[in-house]
């Protein structure tokens, strides 16, 4: 009878081996964690842009299609638009406390409810997608901190120009996706 | 002459270093292949993000209305350069003039005064109109207007703003529904953008299209 060769590999075959694969993972660690890191901050800009787009469609169909013919800026974060067919609808930036960060961060755990920063427009809320949060020990209590947050509000009226910009800050996605409304007031 | 059947019924060390080495070569010269291919895809997937974006559409609409109710008259020829010796060129020569709110209205009227601040406010930058099927266009935009002694399109027609036209189509396949014979492209620049950690980063532009009738 034959004698079956069933040596397999050698030590050295082994070590070698080994050796390539490692210097083939080190070498794709970085970039499979970029990649990594960027596939997060593409879901997020989705979410955001989304959001953007929803509520700007919302907000600008009515503009063009019920034609605004006058707007009255309330306070700073409140706008009421009255259209051509005689109806109203008001925008109320709501900006929530708990998302301002004291100077001091601790981190803790268990945290009580909390709800995002909001823009409701005609009575309907709609509140910042939830992209990532941060429990915070604010005044002593455990809170929730969205990432996602509003930061400057800018409403204007000049020369028949209705403008509204409501800045949307995130700390991987900056304020480039924030929203900006224009519109000419009663164009005929 | 290699007998295989023996070969293969004797020969049952497995793969040598070498073998391992050579498939380990060739599997990494595929990968490379793939990813050098890949990687430019990811740089026009982050272009296209700056291409009709919804805030850029619905600037485009408010420029397009204003084209469209203002007294601008297309054809009866713009002044494409600056100084006076050029005559009016009709579109259907240049296809393309670059326009602004002094070319819809007349100084100081009211409606000038809005236009101004209402382009300021949609941060645009350049207006260009052209006609609804940009066949001719995109071929004139291709050669750089190489052949047609316009110094000032060539001016302000930066490599972005080819990198749009090639990335659009040539809108020739079908008739407008409206019957439009122009067509409206908006450059924005945005600016006083932040990164996460506020710092400012460059001023980026974006750009969109909307058809014209007049």
């Amino acid at each position: 009878m034959r004698k079956i060769d069933n040596k397999g590999m050698t030590t050295i075959e082994l070590l070698i081996t080994f050796v390539i694969v490692v210097i083939i993972v080190v070498s794709m660690y970085a970039s499979v964690s970029n990649m990594k890191d960027k596939q997060t901050k593409e879901s997020y800009k989705e979410s955001l842009i989304t959001y953007k787009d929803l509520l700007t469609r919302d907000i600008q169909s009515d503009l063009i299609m019920k034609q605004v013919i006058s707007v009255n800026i309330v306070d700073d974060h409140t706008v009421d638009l009255t259209f051509k067919d005689g109806s109203n609808n008001r925008i109320v930036i709501n900006k929530s406390s708990n998302n301002t960060l004291p100077e001091e961060v601790t981190p803790c755990s268990n945290p009580g409810s909390s709800t995002p920063d909001s823009i409701t427009y005609g009575g309907v809320a709609f509140p910042l997608p939830d992209i990532g949060s941060d429990n915070i020990e604010i005044g002593g209590t455990c809170k929730k901190v969205y990432s996602l947050t509003i930061g400057d509000v800018n409403i204007s009226t000049d020369n028949g120009v209705f403008h509204l910009y409501v800045e949307l800050t995130h700390p991987d996605l900056g304020n480039k996706y924030s929203i900006n409304i224009v519109c000419p007031i009663d164009y005929n | 002459m290699i007998n295989l059947k023996k070969y293969f019924k004797t020969n049952k060390k497995g793969f040598v270093l070498v073998e391992t080495l050579i498939t380990t070569v060739f599997v990494v010269t595929i990968l490379s292949i793939i990813y050098i291919n890949f990687f430019p895809l990811i740089g026009e997937y982050e272009r296209r993000e700056a291409y009709d974006d919804v805030d850029s559409k619905y600037g485009a609409f408010w420029v397009k209305r204003m084209i469209q109710d203002s007294t601008f008259d297309v054809g009866k020829g713009y002044r494409i350069e600056e100084s006076p010796e050029h005559s009016p060129t009709p579109l259907s020569t240049i296809e393309l003039y670059i326009i602004n709110c002094n070319s819809l209205y007349a100084n100081n009227t009211s409606e000038k005064v809005m236009c101004d601040n209402l382009w300021e406010k949609l941060n645009i930058k350049k207006v260009f109109l052209t006609r609804y099927n940009i066949t001719t266009f995109k071929g004139r935009m291709r050669s750089d207007y190489s052949d047609y002694g316009w110094p000032n399109i060539r001016k302000e027609t930066d490599t972005e703003f080819k990198n749009y036209i090639a990335y659009l189509p040539d809108y020739s396949a079908f008739q407008s529904y409206n019957n439009a014979k122009y067509r409206v492209i908006v450059e924005f620049e945005h600016t006083n953008i932040k990164d996460g950690a506020g710092k400012s980063i460059p001023n980026y532009k974006t750009f969109a299209t909307m058809e014209v009738s007049k």
